[in-house]
């Protein structure tokens, strides 16, 4: 098969809104994440927040049958590094019917149908302005983000909880090679809401301390939001940033809420990952592992880096920077892998500090700067779903 | 994408399941008048199955089904799992709680909220390991599923069942959604035909156009009016040898999905 290029990419996240910003913050070791709680919520934890004010007066009234928290996020995501008019250039390009979207969430708007619930009216029923077909429903932001671009290509929505906008990438090559479109916009949007703080609460995985992946001391994630998008060609662009090489999914067969207890999932997903590259272990230079800071993900994961890659490999998780994005993880941490590319810097696995006795592998205790043709991300979710994603650089 | 599509699909509505009794009920005019207890699939089980949502329960009932019938694996086959609104019992659930004066979770319905629930719970029950997903589109939900089934299919060269399902929206929800009473589907298509009756099929996008897939028959009309995943059903109406080829389905608001057979 033909490859598939990333012509361009964008994150925006708790560390940072756009590219400059996010380089900034790993090359600082700053993490963007704060202690607080989110409005109206007694889950004391701390949160990866955008560093932006989305919620104000100033969404258009235009747009006012999509707005959410997610679909504001969206549009704020897709205005960075000049992405939405890349976006548009190949729309123009290949016509608005030959361009795809991707767009993996776990959140979707559910913050907004929160909302809606709490403002209900007397009778029960939804207030008027909560009456919102294209919004309370999981394809929301994929639906909206294909209204403001004009798209009339295919438009779908991945939701695999953790590993949803890792598999967006998987899809979007197959629809280039069956030839249904000849680009595919993905992308990952999840924002923070009440539903998954005391959710993460109730199963007693969200950390009231900052998030330490890897760490021995580690008790537990932080949830964050972002929205980070890439544009997928078939036609090699003048200077792509990156090659999608392989990508690898799998189901863990096990549990809905806890992973293989060998890793046996993710180490299948990571084979054919490298399989489907036509590389080894020893050719990945840098891994951006799923590590969320619980204390049984982290161990497992190490067990399958540990099983398939070689001792010596530089590995570490950003969440430690972001939080854990969740729909939005798998996009963020593709986005933080290729931009090794870009920067030649490997990041740190943030707020490291003894790593644990029980974790398999090594994690990079420091930035690292070096130059790698190869990187690896991990991406994992609830219901034992696997998704694991090789990026070359483009030379 | 040239594929073949297994002969049967599996079934579930409130007054139809499995697919013999779905082709002797189009014969009808009218619904037929018994209202089914929901399933509980052995894919799951027993203490999983009781505590397992409807939402869950109506696609591994379908999925078994198809996979049943047409003699495929459920611990081998690929799945793509689609809903447009998820378990819309479960969304009733968590926001009504988190707006009241307790908003504490189950953990056990957080872990049941993801989209993809009812994925993890086939892979677990049938020890599949193979890739599976789960995707939503709203109205579009079974024509863009079906693309996505046959992409996956053809890259893997490997059969791929579909399974679509949706419940009935509680209100408040049901105010901005037009699923009123569940349903599920679950068909299967592989690069390679299975046996001498599965249906060598192409599926394709098409230009805008006036779908053809007016159903003919009342009551799957109504059907198909009251759950977004019933979209699928004049796939199953053509498959059953009732209704007409190629089957045309609006997969977005200027693109449509063909499926056309090759024979």
């Amino acid at each position: 098969m033909p490859d598939t290029w990333v012509e361009t990419y964008t994150t925006s996240c708790a560390a940072g809104i756009g590219l400059a910003a996010v380089r900034k913050s790993i090359a600082a070791g700053r993490t963007g994440l704060a202690p607080g709680s989110w409005p109206g919520s007694r889950v004391a934890t701390w949160l990866g927040m955008v560093p932006a004010t989305i919620d104000g007066d100033d969404w258009p009234a235009a747009l006012a049958a999509w707005d959410s928290r997610n679909n504001r996020l969206a549009w704020l995501g897709l205005g960075q590094d000049g992405f939405l008019d890349q976006a548009r250039a190949a729309i123009a390009r290949h016509g608005s019917a030959r361009v795809g979207l991707v767009v993996g969430t776990s959140t979707s708007s559910i913050g907004r149908t929160e909302q809606a619930y709490r403002e209900l009216l007397p009778d029960g029923t939804l207030a008027p302005q909560f009456v919102q077909p294209t919004v309370h429903n999981p394809h929301s932001t994929a639906a909206f983000l294909a209204h403001v671009l004009g798209l009339e290509g295919p438009v779908m929505t991945i939701s695999t909880a953790c590993s949803s906008s890792a598999k967006v990438f998987a899809s979007a090559e197959r629809w280039l090679d069956a030839g249904l479109v000849d680009a595919v916009i993905v992308g990952g949007v999840d924002s923070l809401c009440h539903s998954t703080l005391n959710g993460f609460d109730s199963l007693q995985l969200a950390s009231r301390n900052l998030c330490r992946p890897f760490d021995a001391a580690r008790d537990g994630l932080n949830i964050g939001e972002a929205a980070a998008f890439a544009l997928l060609v078939r036609e090699r662009p003048e200077l792509p940033w990156a090659r999608l090489a392989g990508y690898g999914e799998t189901c863990d067969a096990h549990h809905m809420s806890s992973p293989h207890p060998e890793g046996l999932g993710a180490r299948r997903a990571i084979e054919r990952a490298l399989a489907r590259a036509g590389i080894e272990g020893r050719d990945i230079g840098y891994v951006n592992l799923h590590g969320t800071g619980t204390r049984t993900n982290d161990a497992v994961e190490s067990l399958a880096i540990a099983a398939v890659l070689p001792p010596g490999v530089r590995a570490s998780s950003t969440k430690g920077l972001t939080g854990h994005t969740l729909g939005a993880a798998g996009m963020v941490e593709a986005v933080l892998s290729m931009d090794v590319f870009a920067t030649d810097l490997l990041p740190a696995n943030f707020n490291l500090q003894e790593l644990g006795a029980d974790v398999a592998c090594p994690v990079l205790e420091e930035n690292l700067p070096r130059r790698v043709d190869f990187v690896l991300s991990n991406s994992f979710g609830f219901g034992g779903n696997n998704c694991v994603l090789v990026f070359g650089r483009a030379a | 994408m040239d594929l073949f599509l297994a002969p049967r699909a599996g079934i579930w509505c409130r007054s139809v399941a499995g697919w013999d009794a779905f082709r002797a009920a189009i014969t009808a005019d009218a619904e037929p008048p018994q209202r089914l207890p929901e399933p509980f699939p052995e894919l799951l089980p027993a203490r999983e199955g009781r505590r397992a949502p409807l939402h869950v329960r109506l696609a591994l009932e379908a999925g078994l089904q198809a996979c049943r019938t047409n003699g495929v694996d459920p611990a081998q086959v690929m799945t793509v799992f689609a809903s447009a609104m998820g378990d819309a019992q479960i969304t009733e659930y968590m926001c009504r709680t988190l707006a009241g004066p307790e908003p504490a979770l189950s953990p056990t319905r957080f872990h049941n909220s993801v989209h993809n629930a009812a994925s993890g719970y086939w892979s677990i029950g049938a020890g599949n390991r193979s890739p599976g997903t789960s995707v939503a589109a709203q109205q579009f939900t079974f024509p863009i599923a079906v693309l996505e089934a046959a992409a996956l299919a053809t890259a893997e060269r490997r059969g791929v069942l579909l399974i679509v399902h949706d419940v009935a929206a509680p209100a408040p929800l049901d105010a901005i959604c037009a699923n009123r009473q569940p349903f599920a589907a679950g068909i299967i298509l592989d690069a390679t035909p299975g046996g001498a009756d599965w249906m060598p099929v192409r599926i394709e996008r098409r230009p805008p156009g006036p779908p053809n897939a007016a159903l003919g028959i009342a009551w799957l009309s109504a059907l198909a009016e009251e759950n977004y995943s019933a979209g699928g059903l004049p796939l199953l109406v053509a498959m059953a040898g009732t209704g007409s080829w190629p089957v045309i389905l609006p997969a977005g608001f200027s693109d449509c999905l063909a499926i056309s057979r090759r024979d």
